[in-house]
């Protein structure tokens, strides 16, 4: 039995070439097939009318309402319940490395841009961040169509590289973000944990919402290497290891699952959604895991 | 250690080739990109285990190559330690003792060669090394084994040399040394062999015109059978020759006594038994203390030693006479004895003989004249001998178509005379040759008739001379009697023939080596020729028997009394079956099929039942000289193995003499033995196939995988 690659394969988006297409297909992939999904109690119907005032968008009017009643109705939709949302990408060295699939990376810009593209459709303001061990660009959250383009655009332009310091970025963000909402971080994680762990619980403690997608290489996880290899630092090239990858794998997974185990459990006493983000996985479910927490935030 | 295969060792080059994989290998790595760096383990200690399983691997893979090669290098131990790890035989040794009685040569105040064997042969046997196993082999004439399943068990073997009968039979080193191979190829299962031959080197034995002659044929096979043996994977055995004793003089002192002879005895009439005195080695001349006469155990009168001990000469004949008053076999013993010193063989000191005592001598006259007269050889020699000798009766004349094997069954004649035969049919040629053959005598006079039937004659086997023409002279030819040798014609010496006349003869030419002029004509021509045929002797007298031609023989007053000497001496003893030559076994026939049981006694051992199952009945070994002797209930047989008389000169090869031996036989060193020998192939092989084991049980360790993380 042949199957069909899902439109949400990585490798497959990656045809698209322009994340643009990438975000609309994938949303709109999404969306159509959202009946057949857990996400079936979400709705983007309006909720109510209300009568016009003055000040309020004309395109939010209701003309068929107009039409039966010669008044003017604005629609309500769950504006109520929208929320700001801050994309953090992390853009280092390391998000650049890739094995058989597409680069942590170039996930991550999948993951972000069709975040975007659901968010903004969504009516929720979406900023972005992209940072190395500095921020290298940063857009404050709007819900405009231009702001859609703006990210896709910054997110495009991103090449990965520089060091990961991810805790002290975090925690200087989590000194600037204005407002409470929704922080979205796309990062590997490859710091030193009591910093990030620290850098979390600042984030949590200024009453943000966080969702920390870690998005991993299988080749990380599964460590399948077999002949002698020389390990170059995707962030300081000069930092080498020859191992022999039969000697070290299982060190080597010990201490990574450690580490995975110990982000899980801290991010679950922090009360963050914590998710493995492999960069073979269809990216809808990161799409799906956004509209649980938005319905859970409604209702 | 050696190798049977030095040029393939040049293959342990290829044991550098997992050090240049090695290094190679750890040259080779792939460069990957990668940011869980963190996550890589800083401790070397699995990185130093890994190393050092790469070298033992390495080391072990080395190893493999190494063995390999050396394996089909066809590694050889000479080391007996191996034996533990073979469980194999490792030589098969074949120790040949030289049994014959030179080897009993006892010198007063040192050891007899024999004795020196039988300790050398003790000595081999005790530093044995592991894995070998022995045979012994008694080199007589015919040799037989003493032990003749290889065997290491040493008390088996110590008590078998200690249990060894003195030396007591004739030299056959060539026959032994033939036997000894034969037993190895049949016998060896060993990577190695070894001949080993305890022996005094005597010349006769070993360096004598006919031992060579047979060493050079055992040569000669011996070496086509070492490319046939090469060729099926058997040992060639190492050939070992010791000098057995102390280095003697070349010449020993030493007393012996020829073999008894006689005509045919018959009851009731005198013979005379002659033998001879035979003195070797004496720087002074020495006689024996006594010589005894015995008639079947009987001593007679001691033989009167003055003519003896007077004498200078080395060969003294010695005559006694004795009546015969009951017809049958009987044993004539002659013995000598003599002080120690002055006789260093005692085997030699007896000589035995079986006369068969008859009645009367039949004797068959064959006529070649179709018409017989008168003038006929036959005419006169039925005459003469029955007149002459009451003991010859029956001297019929058959004419010569009308001898047949049935006429010979029939008359069963002790001698069969030939006047002038013609030609003979095939059936009465072969009826011939079996009555001379079982011990009858013939008596060939030639004439007109059988001279033109030369050609004929010509084919007979047991002829003493060939025909070759006719002589003739107006005068004449007659016997010369200076030219009588033999005991049969001793009353003719005085001349008393040389009157007699024939006007034609036959001239022959005597067939050599067997053939023996005991009698020439004046002119120098043979006049009568003897030889022996197997058991019977062939007689041939070149004038004719009867007047043919214008002989006077048969009107000479000496003819009665030569044609009975002549008969008489072809009669023999009647018991020549009874001497055993060379490899000759003991008969016993088939009418006795009602007995189970024999008495048996030899030279070596008392008499003891043997118990019979089946019937012809048959006892191989006759290699000690002296009387053998089978009974059965109501009857008695006697046989004799007689000395070879060369065997008491003692005289030793000289190192020239040697050298001819050695040049014909493959003789290796004489001194040590080369180490046990093992093929080691099979051991490395094992240990490759260990290592290669291990190697894929290291290899698969080390290059086990984990489940990735999920």
């Amino acid at each position: 039995m042949t199957t069909t690659p899902s439109i949400f394969d990585p490798t497959a988006l990656s045809r698209f070439g322009r994340l643009s297409l990438v975000a609309r297909n994938v949303v709109e992939g999404f969306l159509s097939g959202i009946h057949k999904s857990p996400y079936k109690g979400f709705s983007v119907e309006f909720a109510e009318h209300r009568q016009y005032y003055p000040g309020d968008e004309i395109r939010h009017i209701d003309w068929r309402v107009y039409g039966k009643t010669d008044r003017y109705y604005i629609k309500e939709h769950e504006e109520e319940t929208n929320l700001h949302a801050h994309l953090l990408v992390d853009a280092s060295g390391s998000m650049g490395y890739r094995g058989e699939t597409i680069s942590k990376f170039q996930y991550a810009q999948y993951l972000a841009a069709s975040l975007a593209y659901l968010m903004l459709h969504q009516r929720d303001s979406v900023g972005l961040v992209l940072h190395d061990e500095r921020v290298r660009s940063m857009l404050p959250p709007r819900s405009t169509s231009k702001q859609l383009m703006q990210i896709l655009q910054t997110l495009e332009q991103a090449k990965p590289g520089g060091e990961t310091r991810l805790a002290p970025i975090w925690d200087r963000l989590a000194g600037q973000l204005r407002g409470r909402g929704m922080i979205v971080i796309f990062s590997d994680c490859f710091d030193q944990l009591p910093h990030l762990v620290q850098a979390l619980r600042h984030l949590r403690h200024r009453r943000h919402e966080i969702l920390l997608f870690h998005i991993l290489a299988p080749e990380e996880m599964t460590f399948p290497f077999g002949r002698r290899t020389q390990f170059r630092h995707l962030e300081t090239p000069a930092q080498l290891k020859l191992v022999d990858p039969n000697v070290v794998r299982e060190a080597y997974l010990k201490n990574f699952e450690s580490f995975c185990q110990s982000l899980r459990i801290n991010a679950s006493n922090l009360q963050i959604d914590y998710h493995v983000m492999r960069t073979d996985e269809p990216v809808d479910r990161a799409l799906g895991v956004y509209l649980m927490k938005r319905l859970a935030r409604r209702g | 250690m050696h190798f049977g295969n030095l040029a393939l060792l040049l293959g342990l080059a290829a044991v550098s080739i997992p050090i240049v994989l090695h290094l190679l290998q750890r040259r080779r790595f792939d460069t990957l990109d990668w940011g869980a760096m963190q996550f890589l383990p800083e401790s070397t200690a699995a990185q130093r285990r890994r190393w050092l399983d790469e070298i033992l691997l390495m080391i072990l893979r080395m190893a493999v190559v190494a063995l390999l090669v050396l394996g089909l290098a066809m590694p050889i131990a000479t080391s007996g330690w191996l034996h533990w790890l073979m469980r194999q035989p490792t030589r098969d040794v074949v120790l040949v003792l030289d049994g014959s009685y030179s080897m009993d040569a006892r010198i007063p105040g040192q050891q007899s060669p024999w004795q020196s064997a039988v300790d050398e042969a003790l000595a081999r046997i005790e530093n044995a090394e592991a894995g070998e196993r022995f045979a012994i082999l008694l080199a007589r004439q015919p040799p037989h084994f003493v032990i003749s399943e290889f065997t290491d068990h040493v008390d088996e073997l110590r008590q078998s040399l200690r249990d060894l009968p003195a030396p007591r039979g004739n030299a056959a080193m060539s026959e032994a040394l033939a036997q000894a191979w034969s037993h190895l190829r049949a016998k060896g299962r060993a990577p190695a062999a070894e001949i080993r031959v305890f022996t005094d080197r005597q010349l006769h034995g070993w360096a004598d015109d006919a031992s060579l002659q047979a060493l050079d044929r055992l040569g000669e096979s011996w070496r086509a059978d070492t490319e046939a043996a090469i060729a099926e994977g058997c040992a060639i055995p190492a050939l070992r020759i010791m000098h057995a004793g102390p280095e003697l003089p070349s010449r020993l002192p030493n007393l012996a006594l020829t073999p008894l002879s006689t005509s045919r005895a018959k009851v009731g009439q005198t013979v005379t038994l002659r033998s001879s005195l035979v003195s070797q080695g004496h720087t002074t001349p020495r006689r024996p203390r006594k010589i005894s006469a015995w008639i079947d155990g009987v001593q007679l009168e001691d033989l009167a030693l003055s003519e003896v001990a007077n004498s200078k000469a080395a060969q003294m004949p010695l005559t006694f006479t004795h009546r015969f008053q009951k017809e049958g076999p009987a044993l004539v013993t002659l013995r000598l004895e003599a002080d120690a010193g002055d006789d260093v063989l005692t085997t030699d000191n007896e000589q035995h003989l079986v006369v068969d005592v008859v009645k009367d001598l039949p004797v068959m006259l064959v006529e070649g004249d179709p018409t017989p007269g008168p003038e006929s050889g036959t005419f006169f020699a039925q005459q003469v001998l029955a007149a002459k000798d009451p003991h010859i009766k029956n001297a019929v004349v058959v004419p010569y178509p009308k001898l047949s094997a049935e006429a010979l069954a029939a008359h069963r004649p002790a001698v069969v005379v030939f006047s002038d035969v013609p030609k003979l049919t095939p059936a009465q040629v072969e009826a011939l040759m079996r009555f001379v053959a079982e011990g009858g005598g013939l008596f060939i006079a030639l004439g007109e008739r059988a001279v033109r039937e030369s050609a004929f004659y010509r084919q007979l086997p047991f002829l003493p001379a060939t025909i070759i023409g006719v002589g003739a002279s107006k005068e004449g030819t007659s016997p010369d009697p200076r030219s009588f040798q033999h005991p049969a014609l001793g009353s003719f010496r005085d001349g008393s023939l040389r009157h007699v006349r024939f006007p034609q003869w036959a001239k022959v030419k005597p067939v050599m080596p067997d053939s023996v002029v005991i009698a020439s004509l004046v002119t120098g021509e043979p006049f009568l020729i003897e030889r022996a045929y197997q058991r019977g002797r062939v007689m041939l007298m070149t004038t004719p028997l009867g007047r043919h031609g214008g002989s006077t023989l048969p009107s000479a007053a000496e003819f009665p009394v030569l044609l009975k000497e002549l008969a008489h001496t072809l009669a023999g003893t009647g018991a020549e079956s009874s001497v055993l030559h060379g490899g000759a076994v003991i008969p016993i026939s088939q009418d006795q099929r009602d007995v189970r049981s024999l008495m048996l006694k030899t030279p070596e051992h008392d008499e003891k039942r043997i118990d019979v199952a089946e019937w012809p009945w048959t006892f191989a070994n006759t290699s000690a000289i002296g009387v053998y002797r089978v009974k059965a209930a109501d009857r008695a047989w006697t046989f004799i193995r007689p000395p070879d008389l060369a065997e008491a000169d003692l005289t030793r090869c000289t190192p020239e003499d040697w050298r001819f031996v050695e040049a014909r036989l493959p003789i290796a060193s004489s001194s040590g033995s080369e180490g046990s020998r093992a093929e080691m192939w099979w051991l490395f092989l094992c240990a490759v196939l260990v290592l290669l084991i291990g190697e894929v049980v290291m290899t698969r360790r080390m290059t086990r995988l984990t489940h990735p993380v999920q």
